[in-house]
């Protein structure tokens, strides 16, 4: 194991937080919103993209085995399916649908805005900017067992070089010694991730405590 | 989900067709002769690496795993409301609640692959029973600290208060007010989707060889065979038809507990009978001017 088996969990979790935080911008932006958001296991997904992407462009999806050897472009081109489907696989997307609609019908029966609304001025445009920032921090510190979890079955069958690939070889082979050392890294991860989003949630939380 | 008939429809004939016992007609013995076969009116879905009927291997699958799954954990989100209901109603829990309420969402946040680990290095091999244990235990977690934490924050509303004033019981409160009236929608929304990623993260683990394994039957275990195959046009049939099921199975918590979601009539009659009845005999025991 080395940085470059972290760097690619990295870019994996890199490019889901890119696909929630774009998702969550939509869904508070959008007026209708569909009813049902997808939420599929990878192993759906996975084989459905496979199949459909190598039959329309010829390409093959998952991680070539001479991937440390490419450059940087070549990683992040090839965490781009893994993040996407990742997004989807842990909840992500539609923990977020359900946490921007309770946010934006919360705040929407709040005093501050009826006098607004009564004011002939929109408090919507105001409170979406919070409203997505919001559900984006709390549905990423609601999912994130879920999302390591799911992590770790993405890399193994995208066969990316990453921490969860790793870990599950080390499981597979018995090697506590490789397991315990990757555990370490992955629980750093972790706690990186998990703090980030505690602090801004709890700082957007402040935020929102003056508005009544 | 209530107002999309037509899926409804799908979900209720799906569930029918779960509750048929498919294994009487398709038995999924070992035949080493018939390996891989396409499917035909006797193999449906055809037949695996093993010569086992698919059909009877996914029946088995969603009635030996994954119900009993989805029913354990279940026990285990019910079971975590009737401890946090049971520790907040109880008059000298106050000083025990917060150290028990950090541990348990530290313990929540700890992410399934890793309780998985342990599981393996506990028991060596998972089973339903041991996979069950621990889903069981992680909804438990889960719902104990979603009702405490929905307990502290509406416990200084108005009407709780006024209630208490009046000389309700804490339990009726939160049984009352949290658990049928305001915490009702969310605690069901929130176990449908723990129900969804339990089964997602049991598949996926059965998948990589981790969670239940051969000769126990598990979607992943059942699909395993046949991905690698894929990128060469094989077995495009089988892995299609259990990924319509995955597919559809992922519905059936949301499709089951959706009802229960919508309409709390009978559990709302029931809270205004009693509210009504604790009035009534407060009115009773005031004194007479």
């Amino acid at each position: 194991m080395n940085l470059e088996t972290v760097i690619a969990s990295v870019m994996i979790l890199a490019v889901t937080f890119a696909v929630t935080a774009a998702w969550a911008i939509y869904r508070t932006l959008r007026k209708n919103t569909p009813h049902a958001t997808a939420y599929l296991p990878a192993i759906v997904t996975i084989p459905v993209l496979t199949i459909a992407i190598f039959r329309i462009c010829g390409k093959d999806i998952h991680y070539p085995i001479t991937l440390l050897t490419t450059s940087h472009w070549d990683r992040i081109t090839y965490a781009l399916l893994p993040g996407f489907v990742l997004a989807i696989s842990s909840g992500l997307l539609r923990r977020i649908s359900l946490e921007s609609a309770h946010m934006m019908h919360t705040w929407q029966t709040k005093s501050f805005c009826s006098f607004f609304a009564g004011n002939g001025i929109a408090a919507i445009p105001l409170l979406r900017t919070l409203a997505y920032r919001y559900a984006l921090a709390k549905s990423w510190q609601l999912q994130l067992p879920l999302l390591f979890t799911e992590l770790v079955i993405v890399e193994c069958l995208f066969n990316a070089p990453g921490l969860g690939y790793e870990l599950w070889q080390g499981v597979l082979k018995h090697n506590f010694a490789a397991v315990s050392l990757v555990l370490m890294y992955f629980l750093v991860l972790y706690a990186l991730a998990y703090g980030s989003s505690f602090w801004i949630s709890r700082q957007l939380a402040l935020k929102l405590k003056g508005y009544d | 989900m209530r107002k999309n008939p037509y899926l409804n429809i799908i979900l209720g004939a799906f569930l029918a067709l779960c509750v048929v016992p498919w294994t009487w007609w398709f038995p999924s013995h070992i035949h080493l002769d018939q390996i891989l076969l396409p499917s035909s009116w006797q193999h449906p879905f055809g037949t695996d690496s093993m010569g086992r009927d698919l059909l009877g291997r996914v029946h088995q699958a969603v009635w030996f795993t994954v119900f009993p799954l989805w029913t354990v954990a279940l026990l285990g989100w019910m079971l975590g409301i009737g401890i946090a209901l049971g520790l907040n109603s109880w008059r000298y829990s106050e000083k025990i609640l917060t150290p028990v309420y950090a541990s348990t969402s530290m313990f929540v946040q700890i992410p399934t692959i890793l309780w998985v680990i342990l599981g393996q290095m506990v028991w060596s091999h998972l089973t339903t029973l041991s996979l069950g244990i621990m889903f069981a235990m992680l909804a438990a977690l889960r719902s104990y600290t979603q009702v405490q934490q929905f307990y502290w924050e509406t416990q200084h509303k108005a009407y709780w208060q006024s209630h208490q004033l009046l000389g309700g019981t804490r339990f009726d409160r939160l049984w009352h007010y949290g658990i049928c009236q305001e915490w009702r929608k969310p605690l069901l929304q929130e176990c449908a989707l723990l129900l969804i990623a339990l089964f997602f993260t049991e598949l996926g683990l059965s998948y990589l060889g981790l969670g239940i394994q051969e000769p126990q039957a598990s979607l992943g275990n059942i699909l395993a065979p046949f991905i690698p195959n894929l990128l060469f046009g094989h077995d495009l049939l089988p892995v299609s038809l259990i990924i319509g099921v995955i597919y559809l199975l992922h519905f059936i918590p949301d499709f089951i507990l959706s009802p229960l979601r919508h309409s709390g009539r009978k559990l709302l009659m029931l809270g205004k009978i009693r509210q009504q009845a604790v009035f009534f005999l407060i009115q009773r025991h005031q004194p007479r001017r």
